[in-house]
């Protein structure tokens, strides 16, 4: 009799102990949630202060697109997120963005159908700023991996080699094309050419 | 500044364009935790549906071991293992193989030879009376989901907006690719009014998919 009343209430104890116990996972596992989902948002904030800017024109110099080129960069953070690379450097997290950016910006003018409109091109004619407006219009003549190259030279300030690096070519290659490039823009824009010709 | 920097300053990161972003991600991320969260209550389900069917059948062979004389005829109508139909629980109904499966779905449905990863356990099931699932676990964590649906809806799960997505004709039948950076993880088609799925837990090279969508094609 005293042995089953004694079970008996080390049952309830059991039971008391593991309600408790229920109850502090749910409330701390909730916290740790909204704690990880506010940590997220941070750092997506962070990036995109420090890198936002640049991955935008970096995708515009692509898809000459505002709409695209937003998505472009919302496509960038989640990749971010996915795969939460471990960056050694703030060097080595820019160009892994930049890398990301322009490979996406390649598979969508690829595979999906971009919209016409260039609000960038609007912008300049609105403003009657006709030197931009050529010279924005020459650049956008230009074959796409020539594109990537004049962008990431003069608007990153990236040197040949690093910009083979982050395309994953050789440097020779991105020389080459730089070159050719500036004989492009020079043949088009003859006195508006002002693209500083170091390599 | 050049010309070319001075056009690009005009390109700038609104905050209504970072707030948009920001909710976009959010919301994306989310609706990824809860399909997750959805596969992993129907993958628990799966194995609660196993377990429960593994217990009564060892609970049955037991009593019969037991006392096979003293067996009442309520018991033996309480023993008699339940049937697949019996067990459906979830929407989720298990089978042992392949053939199996075919024979309840009424479909060819033949174990994948050509996955990139050694299988440690495959899983074969009805899910929701509207597909037919298997399950390929590698020994290295990898992941296989087989589907093929009762009709040509697109039942593979997988709803993201790829950024890599390329069509191939194998034997008249056009097979998409999906994945992201020129990588693939998902093969879908259209055969004989059925939707196939292929989805790998790994975004892999186009020939390793082409390679698995052919063997199932032939």
């Amino acid at each position: 009799m005293e042995l089953a009343l004694r079970n008996n209430s080390f049952g309830r104890i059991r039971q008391i102990c593991l309600a408790v116990y229920t109850f502090a996972v749910q409330i701390f596992g909730r916290e740790r949630a909204e704690t990880k989902d506010d940590a997220a948002d941070r750092y997506l904030r962070e990036i995109m202060d420090k890198h936002g800017n640049r991955l935008l024109r970096l995708a515009y110099s692509y898809l000459h697109n505002m709409q695209d080129s937003e998505e472009i960069l919302q496509d960038v953070l989640m990749k971010l997120m996915d795969k939460a690379p471990v960056f050694e450097s703030e060097e080595h997290e820019k160009a892994w963005l930049l890398r990301v950016t322009a490979n996406l910006s390649k598979n969508r003018i690829e595979y999906n159908k971009l919209r016409d409109t260039d609000e960038l091109k609007d912008e300049l004619v609105a403003e009657e700023r006709q030197n931009l407006s050529f010279v924005w219009e020459a650049v956008k003549e230009l074959p796409e991996n020539y594109r990537e190259v004049i962008h990431l030279f003069y608007e990153e300030g990236y040197q040949t080699d690093e910009i083979a690096d982050i395309l994953g070519e050789s440097g020779a290659n991105i020389r080459t094309r730089l070159k050719r490039a500036r004989a492009k823009l020079k043949e088009i824009l003859k006195e508006e050419y002002d693209f500083c010709e170091q390599v | 500044m050049s010309k070319y920097n001075e056009i690009m300053e005009r390109i700038e990161l609104t905050d209504e364009m970072r707030e948009r972003i920001l909710s976009n991600v959010k919301a994306k991320n989310k609706r990824r935790r809860i399909s997750r969260v959805i596969g992993g209550i129907a993958s628990a389900a799966a194995c609660a549906v196993i377990v429960f069917g593994a217990v009564t059948v060892m609970k049955n062979t037991g009593s019969v071991r037991k006392d096979p004389d003293k067996a009442t005829i309520a018991e033996t109508s309480e023993a008699t293992p339940p049937t697949a139909q019996d067990t459906l629980t979830y929407g989720v109904v298990p089978y042992s193989s392949a053939a199996d499966l075919s024979e309840k779905f009424g479909t060819e449905i033949c174990d994948i030879k050509t996955l990139p990863f050694e299988i440690k356990s495959a899983s074969y099931s009805i899910m929701f009376d509207s597909f037919a699932e298997v399950d390929y676990c590698g020994k290295n964590g990898e992941e296989c989901c087989y589907r093929i649906g009762k009709d040509a809806e697109d039942i593979s799960g997988e709803y993201d907006e790829f950024t890599s997505i390329e069509n191939t004709d194998i034997n008249g039948i056009t097979v998409t690719f999906k994945g992201y950076d020129g990588k693939y993880h998902l093969a879908s088609w259209i055969s004989g009014g059925h939707f196939y799925s292929v989805s790998l837990s790994e975004d892999m090279d186009k020939e390793i998919m082409l390679r698995i969508a052919e063997e199932i094609i032939d």
